[in-house]
């Protein structure tokens, strides 16, 4: 009787308790979300600041117009609404909608082209389209400041035609055409525009690219040791990147491959800092006669029409700034591309990359340029355009040679780079304590006895094992998360690990 | 017997459930081009053709400058037909077109349309400044896009004809098109007016457009003043007036150009009456003087033009008055004052009174005016105690002292 009174009380009182603290709970997440919403500082509408969705390459002529002498002011506001005539236009093609495109367009060449819209739309044809290139002239520019016309000569255009969903076929086409705009309520819209026939371009000499050092390299695929895949930003540090490079030319290797994220480096308008940080990295790799080959585009995945020209002008302010360091190898467009066949389409990316690459050719023309292809099946993919093909595996060391001679038959007259290749020492709950760092040490001695056989250039994966690994670099499954912290042929706290010797061995 | 048809049963099934074997046929698709013309004159008809045959019909993907589309062939045995719509025949301009099948090109080509040489034209014109001034140095500009029937702009190296007709004058300047428009600087004449302008080509012609002539800059200019009389009372209002203001081209300058009158009197003062133009005269009036004085004015149109400076005198309009003292001298009374007919002064003359210490340092000014011809001051003995003190009365410029001991 007694025992039964106590535990009713108690259970009375655990009751009590529970229900307090789920009335707390309850009344403080009601609280905070009272408290969440639109930031206060929206009280003040203050601008916000203008992220660039369209940014094709324009190169203006130098302005020699009749009529009035035009201000730099007005010209960049007549080149921002000239190009988004072109922007706006793009997705009404793409979407068979007129939105956006009266800010842009007179009435009457509106009209010219809601007969286009409304012919596709009955058709069920819609059109990807972008430009890559423009190169106006100012032709005329009138005395009240109202007309100007311009001629931009062979703008670069690509585009995709679909028909019932289904992509039909695809081109770039160079044209030039003519465009009246009129400075109409603040905007200058277009008011003619006449296609002309592209004019002949001076073709530039193809320089091929010095690969001689390219088929000498030997290096590792490089992270710091505290701040793996955040390298830039607040996390730079500068003194242990010296320290680390020091180390890897200690293991006689030539070369780093470093990684520049997309999104991080501030997409289409490059942070200046980050961008520093990346020049002093390639001065420390001078200092310590390594060469670098820089991946670009890491973490990115859009691929899309809407996101060429921003990606084109990222790499165009990466590529312009480093191209004449003499620490740079080699430009990795991007890296293991092919992962992402299945979920963007290979047309699309493989399309990305194709321009890309020639964009990149189009700034820089002494480095070479690859794509570091995830496994060597899909290292023959644009194998025509590369200068030399990289290629990653992580597969059993007696099937190497196999994928390679494949590879090799495939791709005859271009290096071939083993761009990524290594074993995890993990050893843990995730694979029943099945590895070990004799394990991974086997493994590289068997690599490299093949690399060296056959004398393939190779970069390790990689310097160190990490004590955390972003969701971002291979999802948030703890077994492949483990797997992928313990890579390193030195161990978290610098001290070698047993790969490290089977590495320095066979120099 | 029984086992041949067993086999020829399983080979049946072994054929018919064999993956049907698709001819890809794309090698074998061969489409030539049989219309020839590249060159046509916008609305004409246009067809492109091709000699060709494949399983299923190929597209032509079609791009003028303001987009594409894709269209399906007429088929008539071997022989697509592609029929061009109207918008795209109608625009001028260069027109490409791509053979596609099956994700691939077959072919592909450039279409020439030139604008329709013999529809009827249209013009469209834009003038602007609207407004400029005289003197042959400024301009206004006629810019011209004449287009035919479909909207399409006119060839180059066109001949237009611009007209101006300016007071009992008419020109004609012939111009040519270049980059699809036409224009022109029409200058001022040194007279003031209206300019109107148009274009024509062949039958066409543009709307009558129009600039206004303004007069230029106004030259120097002269002023004069009226007065009712030339006493100093206050009361009075004196008038300025420009003569008719001009520009170096003698055109009168424009209507509601602001002139400031500045006076400046000996006594350091600086007033400023302003007044705007009609008919070239402006006029700026001012209350007179409340005692005499001697005004130098000038007026100015700013960043343009001066007139004369006048100098004129108005004299004292009171000649006396009287102080009277009560009250232990605290009470001052003034009285019978006077203007220049022995009338009354108008009400509101400033009148003010200064007291001394008697060492001669001033203590304060009291101010009144004016009421009916006489004044009062009061000396409070809460801020002046008895004794003796200097008085100082002045009245539109006459200034009477006594020593006075308040009680």
């Amino acid at each position: 009787m007694k025992t039964n009174r106590t535990l009713y009380r108690t259970l009375l009182i655990l009751s009590f308790l529970v229900i307090n603290a789920a009335i707390i709970a309850g009344v403080s997440s009601v609280l905070s979300y009272m408290n969440t919403g639109a930031d206060r500082s929206a009280i003040l509408h203050l601008p916000e600041a203008q992220i660039p969705n369209y940014a094709p390459q324009v190169v203006w002529t130098p302005l020699t117009n009749e009529g009035r002498p035009i201000s730099s002011q007005t010209l960049s506001e007549l080149e921002r609404d000239y190009l988004k005539a072109w922007y706006v236009r793009n997705i009404a093609l793409e979407t068979n909608d007129r939105y956006g495109t009266a800010d842009y367009y007179t009435d009457s060449a509106q009209v010219q082209l809601y007969d286009i819209l409304d012919l596709n739309l009955k058709n069920n044809v819609y059109f990807k389209s972008s430009t890559l290139k423009h190169h106006p002239t100012l032709e005329f520019y009138s005395a009240d400041g109202k007309i100007a016309v311009l001629t931009d000569t062979n703008v670069e255009r690509y585009e995709e035609a679909y028909m019932d969903q289904k992509r039909i076929a695809q081109r770039t086409e160079i044209a030039s055409y003519q465009v009246m705009l009129l400075l109409e309520d603040g905007f200058w819209r277009i008011r003619h525009l006449i296609k002309l026939p592209s004019q002949e371009v001076e073709k530039t000499k193809v320089s091929r690219p010095d690969l001689s050092a390219v088929t000498k390299s030997k290096g590792v695929n490089y992270y710091p040791q505290k701040h793996p895949w955040n390298m830039f930003g607040a996390t730079f540090s500068d003194s242990s990147i010296t320290a680390d490079f020091v180390k890897i030319k200690h293991m006689d290797l030539n070369t780093v491959r470093i990684f520049v994220p997309y999104k991080t480096f501030g997409k289409a308008q490059i942070e200046i800092e980050k961008m520093k940080q990346l020049q002093h990295t390639l001065d420390m790799a001078e200092k310590n006669d390594l060469k670098v080959v820089l991946t670009l585009f890491d973490f990115y995945g859009d691929y899309s029409l809407r996101d060429w020209t921003l990606t084109h002008r990222h790499a165009e302010q990466i590529v312009t700034a480093l191209k004449d360091h003499p620490a740079l190898l080699a430009w990795d467009i991007k890296n293991e591309p092919d992962l992402d066949f299945e979920t963007r389409g290979k047309t699309q990316v493989t399309a990305w990359l194709g321009r890309m690459i020639s964009e990149v050719k189009s700034w820089d023309n002494q480095h070479p340029v690859t794509i570091g292809w995830s496994s060597p099946e899909a290292a023959t993919n644009l194998a025509k355009e590369v200068d030399f093909v990289s290629f990653h595996y992580y597969r059993e060391p007696d099937q190497f040679m196999v994928a390679f001679q494949e590879l090799k038959t495939n791709v005859p007259d271009k290096p071939l780079v083993l761009q990524e290749y290594g074993y995890s020492s993990y050893d843990g709950i995730w694979n029943a304590y099945l590895g070990s760092e004799e394990n991974q040490a086997e493994y590289v001695i068997q690599m490299q006895k093949l690399l060296d056989s056959e004398s393939i250039p190779f970069m390790i994966w990689t310097l160190y094992d990490f004590e955390s690994v972003p969701n971002s670099v291979v999802g948030r499954l703890p077994w492949r998360k483990a797997r992928q912290r313990h890579f390193g042929v030195l161990a978290g706290d610098g001290q070698p690990k047993k790969a490290y010797s089977s590495l320095i061995e066979k120099k | 017997m029984k086992r041949g048809i067993y086999i020829a049963f399983l080979i049946l099934i072994w054929y018919g459930c064999a993956p049907e074997v698709v001819r890809t046929s794309s090698e074998e698709n061969q489409f030539a081009l049989v219309s020839s013309k590249t060159s046509y004159v916008a609305g004409e008809s246009i067809q492109i053709q091709f000699q060709g045959n494949s399983a299923s019909p190929p597209q032509l993907w079609l791009n003028s400058a303001f987009g594409s589309s894709v269209l399906q062939p007429d088929l008539k045995e071997s022989l697509l037909t592609f029929t061009l719509p109207k918008f795209f025949t109608q625009k001028s301009g260069e027109c490409s077109w791509t053979l596609v099948h099956d994700q691939k090109v077959y072919a592909e080509g450039k279409l020439s349309i030139g604008p329709h040489p013999i529809k009827k034209a249209r013009i469209a014109s834009y003038l602007g400044p609207r407004s400029i001034t005289a003197g042959g140095d400024d301009f206004t500009m006629l810019v011209t896009v004449p287009t035919d029937h479909f909207d399409n702009p006119l060839a180059d190296s066109t001949r237009l004809t611009i007209k101006k007709q300016f007071t009992s004058t008419l020109e004609e300047t012939p111009i040519r098109l270049k980059n699809g428009i036409g224009w022109t600087n029409l200058h001022s004449s040194q007279k003031s007016g209206r300019l109107l302008i148009s274009a024509s080509f062949d039958a066409s012609t543009s709307k009558e457009l129009t600039a206004i002539v303004h007069p230029a800059k106004a030259v120097d200019f002269n002023i004069t003043y009226a007065r009712n009389h030339a006493y100093a009372d206050g009361n009075q209002v004196i008038t300025f007036t420009t003569g008719r203001i001009k520009d170096e081209f003698g055109n009168t300058v424009s209507d509601g150009t602001l002139v400031n009158f500045l006076i400046t009197d000996p006594y350091g003062m600086i007033l400023q009456t302003t007044g705007t133009t009609i008919n070239g005269s402006a006029e700026g009036k001012l209350l007179h003087p409340d005692k005499p004085s001697t005004w130098s004015v000038t007026a100015y149109i700013t960043g343009a033009a001066q007139s004369n400076s006048i100098s004129l005198d108005f004299e004292p309009a009171l000649n006396d008055f009287k102080v009277s003292y009560s009250g232990g001298g605290r009470t001052l009374t003034l009285s019978e004052l006077h203007s220049f007919m022995g009338q009354l002064v108008p009400d509101g003359i400033p009148i003010s009174l200064e007291i001394h210490n008697s060492a001669g340092a001033l203590l304060e000014t009291l101010r009144t005016t004016s009421r009916l011809g006489s004044a009062q001051f009061k000396i409070s003995e809460d801020f002046y105690p008895k004794g003796s003190y200097q008085l100082t009365v002045d009245v539109a410029g006459i200034r009477k002292t006594k020593k006075v001991t308040l009680q």
